[in-house]
């Protein structure tokens, strides 16, 4: 029954506006949560911050099942936006945010590009769409972007960066990608030439490796001789983005650095993961001349427990921000790049582009220069161990002896 | 009866003429006093702003810091933690009215209409161009009302992302300066008021003892002079000083309160982290000021960084025993403190509790740092005191002397321009004229290139034209002023030339034309022309009559007098008041120095002149000057014979008065600066380094003055005055000589670069010492050469410093040609070069001797000239 109301609904436009949130509420949602959570976070409350969401006009839905409420794409306009609009006539471009599946990540960068662009005054529509994977409905959403006069698309993950790298890359309307892998690992932007020259500007979730041995051997480490780098041999998109450049770098590297790798096959841990570690262990006389990298699998990242245990004195590093959370189920700290910053970073290089300030073809690929770092002190492997000052100061998030959040996302947390 | 009226009558006599010793008095006391006060009042407000302003600066530079890492930490420009920081900061501060974090988008809360705009990097004078000087909140201490305001920028990771937006407080500049010099102001009113009538009371008692009268005069004018400077300098110094210390304490307050996070978030400085001694070394390299930071717990060191230079300094013991006496209990509760190896009094200490934890911050500054801060400030106003002691100085002699010319005329019983006045008296009443009237003009020295490149930017004109124009007015009109000198009264010459002098100035502040401002300055080239020369001739007739007196040098001794405080008078003035009122002042005391001629000199009866001895006196007037005007070019070739012959005017002239000249203009004006920039000195200090080459010439000219008795002849001391140029530039190239053989870079070592710097500035002053000698001596050598008892020494001295000013010109491009490489750098190497060859030159004037043809062809010459004047 409800199934041929919203069809009804979906024919009927005036009525559809009215019944969206009952029709695509997680979508809308999940991306209306992501927002708030920026706000309380951050503790500001701004008086043009709130939004609507609704589903897409029909022109958007091009053969959707409008039963499958997760497929459906929406469409955020903040509420400044439609003031400004009863007062002025103005037209103003929609932006669309094209992201391949379901993921929270996905959700605090979209919402993160969105509260950019209102606080930088560029008030717009934002149409947003997760094609969970069937690159024919991103296919049509893009043609139906060039239709409507979509002013820039957002792809936001690596997949949807991929696919606009290979079919769209001397399209009409300006891309630009964020929460994806680095594009010079992955062959989307030669790193001799340093931009794209054409229509989609690249912005990368890792930090350069540079300043992650320098970050390592010159602020925190001074006696590092080892670092052990730990990943599951399955995940691909992890060897190339972070194994291979840390070992082409360290081949060269004057800090006078051995790279060693534990190669994880998971389904036999205590063989290729723990054994190993222990070996490791053995060999290391202080708390400081090795390091383990934990690589950013999610499999892998499950198991962090035994690998807190198999540690022992040595400190656990990633360079994947989420991976040091609240409690014991947390590498010591991270070096990287967050989901936010790099949406923001991605949101700068639309506004950019938006305002004609950029052009996609000449702007570099965009590299967080200073990285975000979060410390987990209960995972500090030994009493000898300390951490930087400047480290401290600089960490956007700090979890103290008990686990507890001590400082989120640069904020003192208040107890 | 008659008796009693007559004593009634004196008595009422000398009531009045003591009640108008203390008027006269107390208006030149008032005058010099108010100069001092006026350049007091300048010079605080031209350094003490500065410091506030970087001490508000540096306040706001803090928080901004702590707000951008914030930013780029990830937390947005709303977050509204920054404005309570924003509160925290002008709730602490005595300067900071508001302080609010402004994001692109929200609206300034308060009115800002009112407050001026300012940024941290304005320059000292350019901030008192937009201050008001608040005179009347000097001596009614009204609420200041000016406010200003400074925008920082806040950034995050990607860029600009808002601004910090400071309001000072309401006379924040103004505010205490205004309470030091209100105090002084009613110290300085009662001295006026007051000291003229105990020097009366006190030549009450001394009646009969005119020498007695004229010291205690001069003593209690001077020592009450000087009492006002000393309490100006102790107030500034005060001033400053608390500026300096405040800065440093807002460093360690800022590191006490970055380190106090660790211990608001449940972590321990000592156990948790690396890295804190980097962190006190980067506070330590934030300025320079600091000597040594240290980071305490429970009193024993545990994190220090030292400045290279104090390594020595830093405490060995590491334990701070007894409690530091300065600190309040409140301090000294936090920070326990030290009796280290040295003494704790050689620094000045910031010691502040890190949060509620056992740690402490002790920042150290050493007090000669301090010192040397306070030092370069008020050097400044030292040089303005001296300038403002010698204009002072020339007020008194000019009362004194106006007195002892009323004084004469009553005993002459005639009006006081009827009644004629000794020589030396003469000298002391021409004296502020010739010290005003150069004055007038170089008060302007300071700014007016600055000020013309800015009016000639588009021009087709260069501003060395303008220059040049002055030059060529000068040099031009000096031979026909010297003939003038000869054939009218000097003091026609002088009221002539003031107004010349005047209106060019007048017209300065009224145009900004560039072909206007050349006429101008030509104007004021010939204005000034013959301002020299009438007052040369003045003073050399004084000399003639009076062969004690030495003209020439108090020409010498007035004109630096008169370069060294216009220059400093101007350059304090002209930030405060612009260029048009500078130009204008120069133009009234112009105007003052006319009244000051028409009623106070006398023009001196010159015997020796031709023309008035002639007998064409009894011709009419037209024909007269018609006859005059017609002899003048044959009297031209017949004296340039005649000088070009005479072997000691020539030799004085090649070797002496031309490399002379030529060093002033083309060493001292044009390299010595461009090699003291090299040197990385800011112009402010180059400025008075050059100081000292007219204080050295100021030693020597007014000591041969003083002890004319003791000194040599002529020809000897302008062989010292030619062998120490050479000394001099010797003494300026020797170490960058030594340092360029030795290829040692300029920025080698403090301790080098101070070395350096002293040689160089004692050649400056043993430069300015030697021209001394060389100046007025030499004008008094060449009016005692056979030649001068023919053609008259007025003329032969005027001939003379015609032909030296071709020096003047010539001097730039010499040196250019010398000192200046192909990559238009400067050679230091060859100030030994041409010091030693000034030492030959001097050598080969005293060792050359006119030969028996010389003297022929100048008794020739002498013969044929008699001839002329008879005809």
């Amino acid at each position: 029954m409800s199934r041929y109301f919203y069809l009804l609904c979906l024919i009927l436009p005036c009525c559809a506006a009215a019944n969206v949130n009952v029709i695509d509420v997680t979508f809308c949602e999940r991306i209306q949560n992501a927002l708030s959570l920026l706000e309380s976070e951050n503790s500001v409350q701004r008086v043009d911050s709130s939004y609507t969401c609704e589903v897409a006009p029909r022109s958007w839905l091009f053969g959707l099942r409008p039963d499958d409420a997760f497929s459906m794409p929406i469409i955020i306009k903040p509420k400044a936006l439609l003031n400004k609009r009863k007062a002025s006539s103005e037209n103003v471009k929609p932006v669309l945010l094209l992201s391949p599946k379901w993921s929270d990540a996905y959700d605090e960068a979209s919402a993160t590009i969105i509260d950019q662009f209102t606080n930088k005054g560029l008030l717009r529509e934002y149409i947003l769409f997760n094609y969970q994977g069937q690159e024919s409905q991103a296919d049509n959403m893009i043609k139906q972007a060039e239709r409507s006069g979509v002013e820039l698309i957002f792809s936001v993950g690596s997949a949807v960066t991929e696919y606009m790298t290979q079919t769209y890359s001397d399209g009409s309307i300006p891309v630009v990608t964020a929460c994806s892998k680095d594009p010079y690992s992955i062959g989307q932007v030669d790193p001799a030439i340093g931009m794209s020259q054409n229509n989609i500007a690249y912005t990368s979730l890792n930090i350069s490796v540079e300043t992650q041995v320098s970050y390592l051997k010159e602020q925190f480490l001074y006696h590092l001789k080892k670092i052990v780098v730990i990943y599951d041999q399955a995940n691909t998109s992890s060897i190339i983005t972070q194994v291979k450049p840390l070992e082409n770098y360290l081949k060269n590297d004057e800090f006078g650095i051995e790279l060693d790798k534990i190669k994880v096959d998971l389904t036999r841990v205590e063989e290729t993961l723990y054994q190993p570690m222990e070996r490791v262990v053995d060999l290391s006389k202080d708390s400081g001349d090795t390091v383990f990298l934990i690589t950013g699998s999610t499999e892998l990242f499950n198991l962090i427990g035994y690998v807190n245990y198999f540690a022992g004195h040595v400190p656990i590093l990633s360079v994947t921000p989420s991976h040091v959370n609240e409690g014991d189920k947390s590498v010591f700290v991270s070096i990287g790049v967050s989901f936010r910053t790099n949406a923001k970073l991605a949101a700068d290089y639309g506004a950019r582009i938006i305002q004609g300030l950029a052009k996609t073809e000449t702007l570099p690929v965009g590299v967080v220069s200073m990285p975000d770092i979060s410390i987990n002190f209960l995972r500090k492997p030994s009493y000898q161990l300390k951490v930087p000052f400047s480290f401290f100061e600089d960490s956007s998030f700090i979890y103290n002896y008990h686990g507890e959040a001590v400082r989120r996302n640069g904020a003192t947390v208040v107890r | 009866m008659a008796k009693a009226k007559g004593i009634a009558m004196k008595t009422w006599l000398d009531f009045s003429t003591t009640v108008k010793n203390i008027i006269s008095l107390q208006l030149v006391m008032g005058l010099s006093i108010g100069l001092l006060f006026f350049i007091g009042v300048g010079e605080s407000y031209r350094v003490a702003p500065s410091l506030i302003l970087t001490n508000v600066c540096n306040q706001g530079g803090l928080l901004k810091e702590a707000i951008n890492n914030s930013l780029k930490l990830g937390l947005p420009i709303e977050f509204p933690g920054f404005q309570t920081r924003a509160a925290t900061l002008y709730l602490q501060s005595d300067y900071i009215d508001y302080a609010e974090v402004l994001t692109d988008k929200n609206q300034i809360t308060r009115d800002d209409k009112s407050k001026q705009v300012l940024t941290c990097n304005i320059a000292g004078e350019s901030l008192l161009e937009i201050i008001e000087i608040d005179w009347l909140g000097i001596l009614l201490q009204r609420e200041p009302k000016q406010a200003f305001e400074i925008q920082l920028l806040l950034e995050d990771k990607f860029g600009p992302v808002g601004r910090l937006r400071i309001v000072t407080e309401q006379g924040v500049f103004s505010q205490d300066i205004n309470q030091i010099f209100s105090e002084i102001f009613i110290v300085s009113l009662l001295e006026v008021l007051l000291v003229p009538i105990l020097v009366s009371r006190i030549q009450g008692y001394l009646g009969k003892y005119q020498r007695c009268q004229s010291i205690i005069q001069k003593g209690l004018y001077h020592g009450a002079f000087v009492l006002v400077a000393l309490i100006i300098i102790d107030h500034q110094i005060a001033l400053y000083a608390e500026q300096i210390k405040s800065q440093s304490h807002s460093l360690a307050k800022n590191l006490a309160e970055r380190l106090s996070v660790s211990d608001q978030l449940g972590f321990d400085l000592q156990e948790d982290f690396t890295g804190l001694e980097r962190l006190l070394h980067a506070y330590r390299a934030e300025s320079q000021d600091i000597s040594h930071v240290y980071l305490l717990h429970h009193g024993k060191v545990i994190g220090s960084a030292t400045s290279s230079q104090y390594q020595s300094y830093t405490t060995t013991e590491k334990t701070f025993a007894s409690p530091f006496q300065f600190l309040t209990p409140e301090q000294n509760a936090a920070c326990v403190s030290f009796k280290s190896s040295h003494d704790q009094g050689d620094f000045m200490m910031s010691c502040l509790r890190v949060g509620g934890s056992p740690y402490q911050v002790l920042v150290q500054t050493p007090w000669n740092t301090v010192y040397g801060k306070i030092w370069r400030s008020s050097r400044n106003f030292f040089m303005l005191f001296i300038a403002s002691a010698l204009i002072s100085n020339i007020f008194l002699n000019a009362l004194v002397s106006i007195r002892s010319r009323i004084a004469k005329a009553e005993k002459c019983n005639s009006p006081v321009l009827d009644c004629d006045v000794e020589p030396l008296l003469a000298m002391q009443l021409v004296k502020p004229i010739l010290a005003l009237g150069i004055l007038m003009d170089a008060l302007n020295i300071a700014f007016l290139p600055a000020y013309l490149e800015t009016l000639f930017f588009r021009s087709d004109w260069s501003v060395s034209s303008v220059f040049v124009a002055y030059f060529i007015g000068f040099a031009v009109v000096l031979i026909p002023a010297g003939r003038w000198a000869e054939s009218n009264n000097l003091k026609l010459m002088m009221w002539v030339s003031l107004c010349i002098s005047a209106s060019s100035l007048f017209g300065m502040a009224a145009t900004q034309s560039p072909v206007f401002i050349l006429v101008l300055r030509v104007l004021a080239g010939i204005g000034q022309g013959i301002f020299f020369i009438s007052m040369q001739s003045y003073l050399i007739e004084i000399e003639r009559q009076n062969p004690g007196v030495s003209g020439p040098r108090q020409l010498v001794i007035g004109f630096n007098v008169s370069t060294v405080s216009g220059a400093a008078i101007g350059a304090l003035l002209m930030p405060m008041l612009g260029e048009a009122m500078v130009f204008i002042s120069g133009g009234v005391i112009g105007l003052v120095c006319v009244l000051y001629t028409l009623l106070v000199i006398q023009d001196l009866t010159q015997s020796w002149s031709p023309i008035r001895r002639s007998p064409t006196r009894k011709l009419p007037r037209i024909q007269r000057i018609q006859r005059y005007l017609a002899e003048q070019p044959k009297k031209l070739r017949s004296h340039l014979s005649c000088l070009f012959t005479d072997i000691e005017f020539s030799k004085t002239l090649f070797f002496i008065g031309l490399p002379t000249k030529a060093l002033y203009t083309g060493l001292l004006i044009f390299i010595m600066p461009i090699f003291l920039k090299s040197l990385n000195l800011n112009t402010e200090l180059i400025g008075q380094i050059l100081v000292f080459y007219y204080f050295g010439v100021l030693l020597t000219t007014s000591l041969g003055a003083k002890f004319k008795q003791w000194a040599w002849p002529p020809r000897i001391l302008i062989l010292a005055g030619a062998l120490g140029s050479g000394v001099g530039l010797i003494l300026i190239g020797v170490s960058e000589w030594v340092l360029a053989y030795y290829n040692v870079p300029v920025s080698q070592g403090e301790s080098l670069h101070n070395w350096r710097l002293a040689l160089v500035t004692i050649g400056i002053l043993v430069l300015g010492l030697a021209h001394g000698c060389i100046h007025a001596p030499v004008v008094s050598h060449v009016t005692q050469i056979s030649l001068a008892k023919v053609i008259g020494p007025a003329t032969t001295a005027t001939y003379y410093r015609f032909f030296e000013r071709i020096g003047h010109a010539f001097g730039p491009s010499l040196a250019a040609v010398l000192f200046i490489d192909l990559n238009g750098k400067t050679q230091p190497q060859q100030f030994l070069m041409v010091g030693l060859s000034l030492m030959l030159m001097g050598l080969a004037f005293m060792l050359i001797r006119p030969i028996s043809w010389s003297r022929k062809g100048a008794a020739q010459g002498l013969k044929q000239s008699t001839r002329e004047k008879h005809s």
